[in-house]
């Protein structure tokens, strides 16, 4: 059990006097509060918390374990933040991202981690899957990677929708109208993807929605959008790109017609080791929409 | 972790699941076992209907069940399910083994719950707790969890609440995966309840005979069955799923040779209701680790 994170729990929740309160200051759903305040009060084997059906309240051990809580916290934080002083390396946020990000989203995340941060930012680019195991491992410090893909223990954020458009090749004949295209009058090309074990959930899961929809293009592997661009401009394969920049001679733009195809993407991060706020500001510097 | 060891965490992954494994082979001494997570506490999901099972039979011994005695189980009062009196229109009486034979032969939800209640909780609590396998708690039969899905999905209804389960765009935090939370064993205790129940130290020996028969008439081809699929080769077992768990637990009987015990737990990235590689990936599993165990037969 990650004592401090549930400390965090037991504080924000004795402040708010309500579960639901708590969830929304800690940028987390409800469950995994109430999960983690049960598994503290397991752990310290004393109740801290009477819960009734209009909020919850502390009880006489929760009012008295409660400054140490915070005592605990801030001593953590003064902990960091004299570590941090000892070298840059300690203070840098290292952040990782898939290549399907544009340019300027991943610059957009990089500014905005900075500001956070208030000191430098090391970007790394890498797949889901490799990225998911830095985290992981704790060499990068949060990541945003391609929903769905196995987390294992990380923790993570809402899933975001990118918008996307499909490229294909200037001379097939589905770009002629300038309409949106059906996906299934790209029959005959490839489809650009990264390559399966860049990311093997997602990877399934583009394929299968393309079958749905009547489309059983092959793969061909693309590990970012250059190479994908490359493929469509030689009119091997179509792609799917959620950077709105992406342009070469010989490759055409078009929206695609019915459900959308959007890059969903997730902020992952390792038990306590950013702040909320810095997933937050991650979440919004992707600029995508979040559902429900 | 040797070679076999890699080669199934590889199938888990290939197929986009986390899972749990637990294999090791019955009625012998010293026996080997394979073991992937085997004691990391798993989501059981329907898979609660296998001690569900258990303790319905030690009832029959104890004489407190007629497994004769005829129960009518009306429409109204049934839990949602895919299968079994879930999806009879009309009343239906029938013996309450029957009713235990329904729940474990179609993972009959609306079954599993009528003999529930007629078991207890508590006396299901008791027959794990004889058995000594103390990280095996049931907490609530089928009804209650997906009352847990609606309330955590914010739906109206159970299939609003597996409909927001199976989506792309959300992926909400529910209790029912949580294994801290809902009923939770591990791999190796199922594999233990089944050694028991292979070795008639479950219940009574005819009652093991009749849970041995019950999951021998289990009709779910898809997952353990599927590393399997030759002749002269029985699989018996019960599967459970929710969302995106997807387990099974059971005995692979080659004609000759010892039984060897499997409980394979899968919790997959994709939200799918349907996901085919994991099912066969769970198949897959057991295949390597049975292989294995079988090596030292005889």
């Amino acid at each position: 059990m990650d004592l401090l994170r549930h400390l965090e729990f037991f504080v924000t929740i004795a402040e708010e006097e309500h579960f639901g309160r708590a969830a929304g200051r800690l940028g987390m759903a409800q469950p995994p509060i109430s999960q983690g305040l049960q598994r503290l009060e397991r752990s310290l084997g004393v109740v801290l918390l009477e819960r009734s059906s209009r909020g919850v309240r502390l009880n006489a051990a929760g009012r008295d374990l409660l400054p140490r809580a915070r005592a605990l916290l801030q001593g953590a934080e003064d902990l960091r933040r004299v570590a941090g002083t000892y070298g840059e390396a300690a203070t840098s946020l290292r952040v990782g991202t898939v290549p399907q990000l544009s340019p300027r989203v991943m610059a957009a995340v990089a500014t905005a981690c900075q500001d956070r941060a208030g000191g430098p930012v090391e970007m790394t680019i890498a797949s889901t899957s490799e990225l998911v195991d830095a985290v992981t491992a704790g060499q990068l410090d949060l990541a945003v990677v391609v929903h769905p893909a196995l987390l294992g223990a990380l923790r993570s954020g809402p899933v975001v929708r990118l918008d996307t458009a499909l490229l294909i090749p200037a001379d097939h004949p589905a770009t002629r109208s300038g309409e949106p295209v059906v996906l299934r009058s790209l029959r005959g090309l490839g489809v650009a993807a990264p390559p399966r074990p860049h990311g093997t959930a997602a990877h399934d899961l583009f394929l299968d929605t393309l079958e749905q929809r009547g489309l059983a293009a092959p793969a061909i592997p693309a590990v970012d959008d250059r190479a994908a661009l490359v493929l469509v401009a030689m009119g091997r394969a179509f792609a799917v790109t959620a950077d709105p920049d992406l342009a070469a001679p010989g490759v055409v733009r078009r929206p695609v017609a019915g459900d959308p195809l959007p890059l969903r993407l997730r902020v992952v991060w390792r038990g306590a080791d950013t702040a909320p706020a810095t997933h937050d500001a991650v979440l919004a510097a992707l600029g995508g929409g979040v559902a429900g | 972790m040797n070679e076999r060891d890699h080669e199934i965490l590889r199938i888990f992954a290939d197929a986009g699941v986390r899972g749990w494994l637990h294999a090791v082979a019955l009625g012998g001494s010293g026996s080997r076992e394979v073991g992937l997570g085997p004691d990391e506490p798993v989501v059981m999901a329907s898979v609660y209907k296998l001690p569900l099972l258990v303790a319905f039979c030690r009832a029959v011994d104890a004489g407190t069940i007629d497994p004769r005695e005829r129960v009518t189980i009306v429409p109204t009062e049934r839990t949602v399910g895919p299968t079994g009196l879930s999806i009879l229109r009309d009343d239906v009486t029938m013996s309450w083994r029957d009713v235990a034979l329904s729940m474990v032969a179609v993972s009959d939800n609306a079954a599993a719950d009528v003999l529930l209640e007629r078991v207890g909780l508590d006396q299901l609590y008791q027959a794990m707790a004889d058995l000594d396998l103390t990280r095996t708690r049931v907490r609530s039969g089928t009804a209650e969890v997906h009352r847990t899905l609606v309330a955590d999905t914010a739906s109206a209804d159970t299939a609003a609440a597996f409909e927001a389960l199976a989506s792309h765009d959300v992926a909400p935090e529910v209790r029912a995966y949580d294994p801290v939370y809902g009923s939770a064993t591990t791999a190796r205790e199922m594999t233990t309840l089944l050694d028991a129940i292979w070795s008639d130290r479950a219940a009574s020996a005819e009652q093991c005979r009749f849970a041995r028969e019950v999951l021998g008439a289990q009709i779910w081809p898809h997952r353990l069955r599927s590393g399997f699929p030759y002749a002269g080769v029985r699989v018996a077992g019960k599967t459970g799923t929710l969302g995106a768990i997807r387990n099974e637990v059971g005995v692979v009987q080659f004609d000759g040779e010892r039984p060897v015990a499997v409980a394979v737990f899968t919790h997959a990235a994709r939200a799918d209701a349907m996901l085919p590689r994991a099912d066969a990936a769970i198949g897959q599993a057991a295949r390597v680790a049975v292989t294995d165990l079988r090596s030292g037969r005889l």
